[in-house]
């Protein structure tokens, strides 16, 4: 193998290295910027056994606020944070939601009624523990026709 | 050296077990005795006698000696003597009685199984 | 053109090497981000769980590919481990291998892991998602490995803080052990009082005790009693002779005035009667047998005079007013004929005889015997007016759970270096780890170190939230006042009964409602002369001798305000319900534990006298829950009907000594 040959070689392989590593670099840097776990409430939660919610109602769970609802259908969790500035609201049997802090409304599924609120209230995917204990997923958002059967 | 490492050894029971014992020496033993051959203090009082643990115990399965526990001796078709304590004891107790009656079933000297209740402690 | 040439080349070849080696460098960084320890364990477990359940489990389960983790702010601990123990709280893995096991035992059923998480009970480092890190097995010096099932009740016991804890042995035991030593005298130790201290005071101690005696006490106070609670305080010579110049010099209050008593007259047969009728036994340990609420008797001739005898059964709180012997209404005769009898046949023939020279004592010698007294913290548990205020000697023992290990000097001991080790070796043997160590040899065995080990363990820095915390309400002093006061003050009632949770612990029979269990009559016959109803137990009602009257004002005032409404009920006794009863009585085998008539089982009460005993309602009531009013009890609840109880009941109340004729 003669020089110029040789150079050529060692020079592709250090920008090819180079490169690679750089991309490896940002890589790194932006896999940092979304760390494997946080020091945070956990995102999926047991609330308590099935029984304890009797069909054909809506509790209110503040400490992790959200309603879970027993319906004929199927269990299913709503979060009672309200989208426009944080504040708890209050279930109304019949007619939905409603916020005490600015007056938004909401229905039985959550969505806008009446504002200020810009978007409907969250729905949370439910699933049954090893220990028969319903579980809510708030980082499994589902569409106001999910139900849950245990 | 590590002394509890030590302490283990020699004192030879699990922690289900000394819970075992605790419970047996507490309501057992006045009938069965301290080894349960049938001689506690209670036991000449007795018609029929309670048996000797180490020839009557490996006869049966241990779901035979919770039966009696829970249920009475009564429960097996023997004698009224050994009450029920199923509605007594919680089922934990009852389970740490059969590991104790396990214990009393090995003959003396042989070593003792590596327990079924302990720390998920290594891969 | 060569040398600009070789140099480019020398250029190419570090720029190819350093880029190798970023790329290395990055290419390792993400091999450990992919390759961790924990994505390889639960990608194991998902192979296990696609086996083991069924898809519409397996749609269920929590998803891997992340960090489990369970935040609990309140205790500040992180605790990940469920990252890697998968199966902990699926019963379907009960027989899968480690990590993916079930949990044991129904523990995570009352401690929840997302309320409790893995930490508090393990101990380990909740933030490590690798085994090593994890702290899984002990590694030296390390803070807070995971405990090994020996001490993991440690942990229990930092939340748990009842005396008692459920399902807790050793942490029991412990607790016991380091309440019967006395650690409380000298350390603060929280969960302890200062009250549970029963030793005797010495302000007249020189009245009381023969000095050969005290001399061979404080050298090794198990060399006379290997079941004393006094410590071996390791005294050189001349520090015993100091401090018993110091202590037989402690003469407050003289003794009772026996000197119109002719001894001569004394009968020791008599006296040994004495003793037997007033079942001394219950309380006194004599050759290996009875309680071990007072001294033992084995040798005490050997060790107290004969005046401070006299004196102190005439009238126990004469000198001692904190003591838990009662004062029985004994004749001058009776005390004299037991006095003899347990000075002159209770003694120990080995003991040193009594030097009749009489020699002087320097005041010197005394005083520092004082100091003796003070350096030893023997003021701790001997309560001496003057002293009171003394402080206590040792460390205070809060947080002794956590305490850096890196501090603890082992001595070279060949020992792993953790802090339950120094601990153990320290219980065991204080002088090997200092130079001078002011604790005490106790003399403690291996398993009773060990459990006191673990009792200590488990204080740790008072940082818990209270809502985390178990505890016992700590019983309230009980103080009866007036002419019934009086008799519970003289005859002690409370140091062997209960009442609301305060007094001794010897009697099985707790006072709260024994005016709804006992009929008045017998009250009055059986606190005049206690029959036997456990005929088995060593420790009995002792024979006060009281009169007819004190008998029937206590009596009274048991069944007037010693109640509980909801057994002073009427429960029909009719004839055909005692016929039945009597059936079950048979065919549910209460013979086996109960005596009628002189046959039967030693286990339970003698029920031949129950119909004059017992009051219907508190059979009933018994009968149908037995656990509900006395834990512990070995009377099992027999899940009877009411109509079966009440059968039971009938029959109970038809026996009586007074028909049969025999006596129980």
């Amino acid at each position: 193998m003669n020089d110029p040959t040789r150079r050529r070689f060692l020079f592709s392989t250090g920008v090819t290295s180079v490169v690679l590593s750089a991309c490896g670099f940002l890589g790194a840097t932006a896999r940092y910027l979304s760390p494997n776990v946080l020091y945070e409430p956990p995102h999926r939660f047991p609330i308590g056994s099935p029984e304890e919610f009797p069909p054909g109602t809506a509790t209110f769970l503040p400490e992790h606020r959200l309603f879970l609802f027993n319906n004929p259908a199927g269990f299913y969790a709503i979060s009672s944070v309200c989208t426009h500035l944080g504040c708890n609201v209050r279930h109304i049997v019949g007619e939905g939601f409603a916020c005490p802090c600015h007056g938004s409304r909401f229905d039985e599924n959550g969505q806008v009624v009446h504002g200020p609120a810009p978007e409907p209230l969250a729905w949370f995917g439910l699933s049954l523990s090893p220990r028969r204990e319903l579980v809510v997923n708030t980082r499994q958002p589902v569409q106001p026709e999910y139900r849950f059967r245990v | 050296m590590d002394v509890f490492g030590r302490q283990a050894q020699e004192e030879g029971l699990s922690r289900i077990e000394t819970d075992g014992k605790r419970l047996f020496v507490h309501y057992c033993v006045t009938c069965h005795g301290e080894t349960g051959e049938g001689d506690g203090q209670n036991a000449s009082t007795l018609a029929p006698a309670p048996p000797d643990f180490r020839a009557s115990l490996p006869v049966h399965q241990p779901a035979y000696w919770k039966q009696i526990i829970e249920a009475g001796s009564v429960a097996v078709g023997r004698s009224p003597l050994c009450p029920p304590w199923g509605r007594t004891l919680p089922s934990d107790d009852i389970t740490a009685l059969v590991a104790y009656l396990g214990v009393l079933s090995r003959p003396a000297g042989q070593k003792p199984v590596e327990p079924a209740a302990k720390a998920p402690a290594s891969p | 053109m060569r040398t600009p040439q070789r140099a480019s080349v020398r250029f190419h070849l570090a720029f190819a090497v350093l880029g190798v080696t970023f790329l290395a460098i990055f290419s390792w960084v993400f091999l450990k981000e992919y390759l961790a320890e924990w994505r390889t364990t639960q990608a194991q477990f998902d192979q296990l769980q696609r086996r083991v359940k069924d898809p519409h489990a397996l749609s269920l389960a929590a998803p891997l590919g992340e960090i489990q983790q369970i935040w609990l702010p309140d205790l500040n601990r992180v605790d990940r481990c469920p990252t890697c123990h998968l199966g902990i709280d699926d019963p379907a893995f009960v027989s899968a291998p480690e990590p993916y096991t079930t949990h044991p035992g129904a523990w995570l059923r009352t401690h929840a892991p997302d309320r409790f998480g893995c930490t508090s009970c393990h101990g380990g480092q909740g933030e490590a998602t690798d085994f090593r890190n994890a702290a899984h097995q002990p590694i030296p010096y390390w803070s807070d490995p995971m405990r090994s099932p020996q001490l993991i009740e440690a942990n229990c016991g930092a939340c748990h803080r009842e005396r008692r804890p459920r399902q807790a042995v050793w942490l029991e035991k412990g607790r016991e052990v380091i309440a019967n030593a006395g650690c409380i005298a000298c350390h603060d130790i929280p969960g302890f009082s200062l009250e549970e201290l029963r030793a005797p005071r010495l302000e007249s101690v020189g009245y009381k005790v023969r000095p050969e005696w005290l001399r061979t006490w404080l050298a090794d106070p198990k060399a006379y009693l290997a079941q004393a609670r006094m410590p071996n305080f390791r005294l050189e010579p001349p520090e015993i002779d100091s401090l018993s110049a110091f202590l037989l010099a402690q003469r407050e209050t003289a003794p009772l005035d026996s000197a119109g008593i002719d001894w001569s007259k004394a009968d020791r047969d008599r006296g040994r009667t004495v003793f037997g009728e007033a079942r001394c036994v219950t309380c006194h340990r004599l050759e290996g047998r009875g309680g071990t609420m007072g001294p033992e008797l084995t040798t005490v001739g050997s060790k107290v005079g004969r005046a401070w005898l006299f004196s102190f059964i005439k009238d126990p709180t004469h000198d001692q007013p904190g003591t838990l012997m009662l004062r029985y209404r004994f004749t001058d005769d009776q005390i004299r004929d037991l006095v003899a009898y347990l000075t002159e046949d209770l003694i120990d023939p080995g003991a040193p005889q009594a030097s009749s020279e009489v020699r002087y004592v320097e005041p010197a010698l005394i005083e520092r015997g004082r100091e003796a007294f003070v350096r030893h913290g023997c003021y701790g548990c001997h309560r001496f007016s003057g002293m009171v205020d003394l402080g206590k000697i040792g460390p205070s023992l809060l947080g002794i759970g956590d305490r850096a290990i890196e501090a603890a000097d082992f001595r070279n001991a060949a020992v792993v270096p953790s802090r339950p080790n120094w601990l153990f070796l320290k219980l065991r043997a204080p002088d090997t780890l200092a130079d001078q160590s002011r604790m005490p040899t106790f003399n403690f065995s291996e398993p009773d170190a060990a459990a006191a080990v673990v009792a200590l363990l488990s204080i740790r820095r008072a940082d818990l939230p209270v809502s985390r915390v178990t505890d016992q309400p700590r019983p309230v002093r009980y103080e009866p006042q007036g002419t019934f006061g009086a008799l519970v003050a003289r005859y002690r009632c409370l140091s062997c009964h209960q009442t609301r949770g305060w007094g001794g612990e010897l009697s099985t029979v707790p006072l709260d409602r024994i005016g709804s269990q006992l009929q008045h009559a017998y009250l009055v016959s059986y606190l005049q002369l206690p029959s036997a109803v456990r005929v088995s137990l060593e420790e009995r009602m002792p024979w006060f001798r009281m009169t007819r009257e004190e008998a029937r004002t206590l009596a009274d005032y048991l069944a007037g305000v010693f109640v509980d409404d909801s057994l002073e009920r009427p429960v029909p006794l009719d004839a055909d319900a005692a016929r039945r009863g009597a059936r079950l009585y048979q065919t549910l085998g209460c013979r086996g534990c109960h005596s009628l008539g002189g046959t039967g089982g030693y286990v339970g009460p003698d029920l031949s006298d129950s119909g004059r005993r017992l009051k219907p309602g508190w059979i009933e009531a018994w009968l149908s829950d037995p656990g509900r009013w006395k834990p512990g009890t070995l009377q099992p609840n027999y899940g009877l009907k009411p109509e079966e109880a009440r059968s039971l009941t009938a029959y109970l109340m038809t026996l009586s000594t007074d028909r049969s004729g025999s006596t129980p």
